[in-house]
């Protein structure tokens, strides 16, 4: 970028500050975004992988987190949910996984400002 | 200059409406258009301010509305001054405020210098790092409790894994020792990009030609860094110390949500104090005194502080 400018600047910082400056600056920024970046991940983990002890770096994603976030969900007997028609989406699906069916939105829904 | 745009509105009104205004002069007509702001603004700032100056006269408790309310002069602000406890909330929040600031200051105008070398990609850079401030104070007490479980969370595993301690002993907010430390980390991590956006704009606005002219001067970059940069640059670090010191002295919801005031009472900072005050034991006339006293302690200081910007201003 500055290579390709023919006036000499004295006050334009030496190739070397700049990466090292730039390398610092990144590492600082890369160490802020880990909290960040954990929950972002632990929000697409299952329940008991997002509290694993060692915690998981490596896992299979699932919508599971929002699911149970978004939906209110009743415990059904086996029986009842093997004569239940296939399932018609993601929620649907991981929830009953669980031996639970969706029973409808859940309280937090009406208070996503997104929704106004 | 101001009496022609005045002018030029009045033309520019549809003449139904200046008929009907016909008659009240430029300045009532701005009084009518302030006046819906100013009633807010004493209903909802003013009017409590000086309801709790009442209050904190008398012995008032919001729990018992119908109870007698007495005068009691100023042995509100006498109780509140002796008490061991609150002295020690204030002795909290100052070891809170001076390390807060200390490290969001040192960090936030390091990181503003490296930024203003300009490398490649800076500004992208500069975005990511201010990601933190951009979060709601309720969201970042949250997750980071979560990060700070002894038992699973990052933290401590993280923690554990570079230094060979068990995560059962890093009780980041069970500990005595820890936790006023814990929520030091959180409010640094959270507010450093503040103090570096601040202290970057006071970098930019060096000029080149001074520089330059250091350079003509052999100065040294040492020379040139305390010579120029710092004092340069310092009205704008006290303005974000001033600003950082003022809500810290305040600080109250990353606490609530990180330790409530404990373990004990290690982090009960003095907002805490004064909640627990006016609604757990619901002496309503003490905590109103309590907050007019911290009320006078935040605008003496901030007042005293500013003065002496202002001096560094006009050197």
């Amino acid at each position: 970028m500055s290579s390709v400018t023919s006036a000499h600047s004295v006050v334009e910082p030496s190739p070397a500050s700049k990466r090292i400056a730039g390398a610092i600056v990144i590492l600082y920024a890369l160490i802020t975004m880990i909290p960040l970046v954990w929950i972002f991940l632990t929000s697409i983990k299952s329940p008991p992988d997002s509290i694993s002890y060692p915690p998981k770096i490596v896992f299979s994603p699932t919508l599971e987190g929002y699911c149970n976030l978004l939906t209110t969900r009743t415990r059904q007997t086996p029986e009842y949910i093997a004569s239940l028609p296939a399932p018609t989406g993601t929620c649907d699906e991981v929830t009953r996984k669980r031996n639970m069916v969706i029973a409808g939105p859940s309280n937090f829904l009406p208070r996503l400002p997104i929704l106004w | 200059m101001v009496e022609k745009a005045a002018d030029a509105t009045a033309r520019a009104t549809p003449t139904s409406v200046a008929h009907r205004v016909r008659g009240l002069s430029d300045r009532a007509i701005a009084w009518v258009f302030i006046a819906p702001t100013i009633v807010l603004l004493l209903a909802i700032n003013i009017f409590p301010l000086i309801w709790a100056i009442y209050l904190s006269f008398t012995n008032y408790r919001a729990n018992r509305p119908n109870a007698p309310v007495q005068n009691v002069g100023l042995s509100n602000y006498e109780r509140v001054l002796t008490d061991p406890d609150i002295w020690q909330a204030m002795q909290t929040t100052a070891h809170f405020v001076f390390w807060t600031i200390l490290l969001q200051t040192v960090i936030g105008f390091t990181l503003a210098y490296l930024i203003d070398r300009k490398f490649r990609g800076h500004a992208f850079w500069t975005t990511l790092i201010l990601i933190p401030m951009m979060l709601s104070p309720a969201v970042v007490g949250n997750f980071w409790r979560f990060l700070y479980e002894p038992q699973i969370g990052l933290f401590a595993y993280a923690v554990s894994l570079v230094t060979g301690i068990p995560t059962a002993d890093i009780q980041m907010l069970g500990s005595v020792s820890l936790a006023p430390w814990a929520i030091i980390i959180v409010d640094t991590w959270m507010w450093t990009p503040y103090v570096m956006l601040i202290c970057l704009a006071g970098l930019r606005s060096i000029p080149d030609y001074i520089y330059e002219a250091a350079e003509v001067d052999r100065a040294s970059a040492w020379r040139q860094f305390w010579s120029i940069t710092v004092p340069m640059a310092l009205p704008f670090i006290m303005l974000a110390v001033l600003f950082r010191g003022i809500e810290n002295f305040k600080m109250f919801d990353m606490v609530t949500l990180l330790t409530g005031g404990g373990p004990g009472s290690t982090t009960e900072v003095a907002s805490i104090t004064l909640k627990r005050t006016a609604f757990e034991s619901w002496a309503t006339g003490r905590a109103s005194a309590f907050a007019i006293i911290l009320f006078v302690a935040v605008f003496g200081l901030a007042n005293i502080y500013v003065k002496a910007l202002n001096k560094v201003k006009q050197r």
